[in-house]
């Protein structure tokens, strides 16, 4: 009897505990092999994107700003178009995530978003506005773009540039290195990522 | 420039991005080289080269420098730009033979956006480089190229380049002299020293410890101008601000560190800045080694005859300022052991624990001296249960830790929501020892139940619900043990942990061993439903401590929500109390977990809302801030800071009988002591930092700035007071 006492009382104070803290805004670094910070966001087309229901893939997080001469190096050329698609033609969820505050430089609604989607002709799983730049904070996002790879089992194995050229100059983009397709192919074959931090390079995020 | 600003948001309207794009490639692979970049026509850099003369001769070294003009309020980047950025790049095309250095860059200013720090130079900047005339030269005029990539920003980013041509030996400008100019620029360049320069990593900080040869480049740097600009990407977290102290003529720098793990660091090199305005800074090279474990038998460099040397007794004095221990971080792992050992045992008098265990205690007495075994067994029972759950709580703990939150030991009393739910547990549990609380339909209650001891797995339970009912009281009394435990490997940690249980368990696991102690305890008889009923008296005066510190973190609302929960609680244990009849022990369940589920969602919503803590309820003293205490620390005052919270008993206490009383008032007046508190009833990172400083992790936190001396200029080191305070420890601490 006591004992169904103490079961329900158990219960009681680490239910709250589970989801309380779980959903709590806390101040998360993200760390090489660590745990990626969980977010739940609405995508533009209305849908509700969970990264913890995305264990099992692999899931690329971009920060993009439209209107960043580096991004629009990356989309000129179609280097992260080709760089997406290749990504999810092999199962990796892709997320495009625009942090750019109201007011900002990037910033867009929902229906601009999804139009820039069909005219850049963007291989991304979905594309996430987050205006008060809450999810950019959570990964320390810095530029744009700035790339993260989050392996199946939901550790972060990636964390900085799209590749080697620090440059703004659509030429760059030849013989440059890919880094995030470095960490996807080293992913998916089983290997440790070689390189898996670097410094991302960019337009700041404009939060 | 807004008017630029909007001009470029036009063109770079969504609908003709595409296009826009299109243009782009187009220009730039028609103009391969001289493109522009930038879509209007305006530029919001200026760039010319300079040469210190225009006349060489073969072999000659000449300095030649890139000057940029800034529009107003745009800026380009260093050689490590920091969160955002590329650093300004010039390409040159030299005539065959000619050589040209590394860019020296100047000093940068540090540029704050957001969450975001870059390091960059506005208005105007000069870049120099070495340039080498081979032993050859050609006849007449040579010309050299300088492509200049610049990302120019002011919250948008602009790429420009500019191509610029240097001529040398030209017959028509043979003697132009710019060399004030390039003389000028040196002066801005970051300044080479000599001197010890270690870094290591304490306290999830990075630590430099920089003891320059020459100590007077150090007398116009304060705790507050001081910083460092590492030269390499992921060495710092550039927007966290640097903690400084300047002693004995060494800079010591803590700093979150960046992406880069510390010990991945072979070395660190960058600049040791001492600000000033706008394109003002001074810089200081320095390349930081990292110190080896063995801080204590490093000896203090001698110095060759520079221009500051230390008198014998300096040299004696000081010491390596990496030997610094963390102040309050001089408590080894035995002690800890004691302290938790000695803290679990206190534990047990704790108004929210004391009548569970008095319980658990009395059912020895029923169990007859040929039941030692069995008696025995319980108490190893209940000693597992206490520690696993010790131990499960610590894991967590770390779990937290090792994800990257920054918690602190009583964090768990941050959450209003675990605090109502620590409420409702505690006015079950008192319910239930009043005999109101029945369950299943049966007569016998859960407290007979429990004096008389059923199975080994309620006495485990009994371990775990004790551990649970004693958080709210392991919190304040806790705080060094667990300020220690935090900090270290997780073995170490959960040792401590799994000691703090032990010696809850411990009384219980002795009367339970120790036939005889249980004699000593009085025969059973009906005197025990009565002294069970008045133990509810302790479970409810906690209770009510609860909701108060609800009130605290959530205002009036949150505190009605708790009340209706516990009405929910009374009505569901009154229903149950009508015995036997199905229905309404079916309603009682519903109704419990209707409202429980209820007044938690809505009290989480709350969460969000959390009012600060009011300040008022605090007679004297300005609330903690970390600017507020850096001002302070500039001053020449001594400063008293006390860290508390209002779930905190023995803060709460302490405050009371030692520091809001008359005399500590008036011996504050008379030593003009500045008087801060932080209030960490809710989370707070600035107090979690400053805590963790100490190498603490919870509450209270007294530390004492004794006042600057007025002949050396330089304040005594910070003092921690003890954890508990009587008017005569602070009037010891601060008197002197």
């Amino acid at each position: 009897m006591f004992k169904k006492l103490t079961y329900a009382l158990l219960t009681l104070v680490f239910i709250p505990l589970a989801f309380g803290w779980v959903s709590a805004p806390v101040h998360a670094s993200v760390e090489i092999g660590k745990p990626a910070p969980d977010f739940t966001a609405t995508d533009i087309h209305g849908n509700e994107f969970n990264l913890a229901d995305h264990k099992g893939k692999i899931v690329v997080l971009e920060w993009t700003n439209h209107l960043c001469p580096f991004v629009v190096k990356q989309y000129s050329t179609h280097n992260m178009q080709n760089t997406q698609k290749t990504a999810t033609d092999n199962g990796v969820v892709w997320v495009s995530i625009v942090s750019s505050a109201p007011g900002k430089q990037g910033y867009v609604t929902p229906e601009e978003a999804a139009q820039i989607e069909k005219d850049v002709d963007a291989h991304a799983t979905t594309r996430i506005l987050d205006p008060t730049g809450e999810i950019g904070k959570l990964y320390a996002a810095k530029t744009t773009p700035h790339m993260f790879v989050i392996s199946a089992q939901g550790t972060v194995e990636y964390n900085g540039a799209i590749d080697d050229k620090p440059s703004p100059r659509p030429e760059s983009v030849e013989g440059a290195h890919n880094l995030v397709l470095a960490a996807l192919d080293a992913l998916s074959t089983g290997r440790n990522v070689d390189v898996p931090l670097t410094a991302p390079y960019g337009c700041s995020v404009k939060y | 420039m807004t008017i630029k600003a909007s001009t470029i948001y036009k063109l770079f309207n969504v609908r003709f991005l595409p296009s826009l794009m299109f243009i782009a490639i187009a220009c730039l692979a028609l103009q391969p080289i001289n493109a522009k970049a930038n879509p209007a026509d305006e530029r919001y850099t200026e760039a010319q080269v300079i040469s210190e003369r225009s006349a060489v001769k073969p072999g000659d070294e000449i300095t030649v420098a890139i000057n940029i003009k800034l529009k107003p309020h745009w800026h380009v980047y260093w050689d490590n730009p920091g969160d955002s950025g590329l650093p300004v790049r010039i390409d040159w095309t030299l005539p065959k033979g000619f050589e040209v250095s590394d860019i020296k860059w100047p000093v940068p200013d540090k540029i704050s956006y957001d969450i975001l720090v870059n390091y960059g130079y506005y208005n105007d900047v000069t870049l120099l480089q070495t340039v080498k005339v081979p032993d050859t030269l050609p006849e007449g005029k040579i010309t050299l190229t300088a492509q200049v990539d610049m990302l120019v920003c002011n919250e948008i980013c602009i790429p420009e380049s500019s191509t610029l041509s240097l001529h040398l030996n030209d017959p028509d400008n043979l003697n132009a002299e710019q060399s004030e100019f390039i003389t000028a620029a040196q002066t801005k360049l970051p300044k080479e020293i000599k001197g010890q320069f270690f870094f290591h990593e304490a306290d999830a900080l990075l630590h430099l410890s920089l003891t320059p040869e020459n100590r007077t480049i150090l007398n116009t740097a304060t705790e507050d101008n001081t910083e460092f600009f590492p030269h390499d990407w992921g060495i710092i977290n550039h927007v966290a601000m640097p903690q400084v102290s300047i002693e004995n003529g060494s800079i010591t720098i803590k700093h979150e560190r960046g992406d880069q793990p510390v010990k991945d660091l072979k070395t660190i090199s960058g600049l040791l800045v001492i600000k000033g305005d706008i394109g003002q800074n001074i810089g200081f090279w320095v390349t930081a080694k990292p110190e080896n474990g063995d801080t204590t038998a490093k000896p203090i460099a001698v110095n060759k005859g520079n221009s500051a040397p230390l008198s014998p007794s300096d040299t004696n004095n000081a010491p390596a300022p990496s030997n610094h221990p963390p102040p309050g971080s001089n408590i080894n792992w035995f002690s800890a052991l004691y302290l938790a050992l000695l803290g679990g045992m206190i534990l047990n008098l704790m108004p929210c624990v004391f009548p569970v265990l008095s319980m658990k205690a009395l059912s020895l007495i029923k169990m007859k001296d040929k039941e030692h075994k069995r008696a025995r067994l319980h108490g190893i029972a209940y000693t597992l249960g206490i520690m696993l759950s010790f131990l499960a709580f610590g894991g967590a703990l770390i779990a937290f830790k090792e994800a990257g939150t920054t918690l602190g030991w009583g964090f768990q009393l941050q959450n209003p929501l675990i605090v109502a739910t620590l409420a409702y547990l505690l006015f079950a549990i008192g319910l239930n020892l009043m005999g109101f609380f029945e369950f299943g339909g049966r007569l016998t209650n859960v407290g007979n139940k429990l004096t008389r001891g059923d199975s080994l797995s309620s006495s485990f339970f009994t371990g775990a619900l004790a551990t649970i009912v004693a958080t709210p009281c392991t919190a304040p009394f806790m705080g060094a043990a667990m300020g220690f435990a935090l900090t270290q490997p997780t073995a170490v940690s959960l040792s401590v942990f799994a000691m703090l249980g032990f010696g809850l368990a411990l009384p219980y696991l002795f009367l339970s061993f120790v036939p005889a102690a249980r004699h000593l305890l009085p025969k059973p008889g009906a005197w025990m439903n009565t002294f069970k009923q008045l133990l509810a008296f302790p479970m409810f005066a906690s209770a009510i401590w609860l909701i108060w510190v609800l009130s605290q973190q959530t205002g009036a609302e949150g505190v009605l929500l708790a009340l209706l929960g516990l009405l929910a609680i009374a009505f569901s244990a009154w229903l149950i109390h009508l015995e036997n009849i199905g229905i309404a022990r079916a309603i009682a369940h519903i109704t419990l977990v209707i409202s429980l589920l209820l007044m938690t969602l809505t009290l989480s919503s709350l969460r969000s809302i959390q009012s600060p803590p009011t300040k008022e309820a605090y007679a004297m003293g300005a609330p903690y801030q970390k600017e507020t205490l850096s001002t302070l620390l500039k001053g020449d005052d001594p400063i008293f800071v006390e860290m508390t919270a209002a779930w905190c008993i023995t803060c709460k206490l302490n405050h009371a009988v030692a520091v809001n009383i008359e005399s500590t008032k008036k011996l504050f007046r008379d030593k003009n002591v500045q008087y801060l508190i932080g209030d960490w009833t809710n989370q707070d990172e600035e107090i979690t930092a400053y805590l963790d400083t100490f190498g603490r992790n919870g509450v209270p936190l007294y530390v004492y700035y004794g006042k600057r001396d007025t002949v050396t200029q330089t304040r005594p080191k910070e003092i921690v007071l003890p954890q508990v305070l009587t008017p005569a420890i602070v009037k010891e601490y601060i008197g002197n």
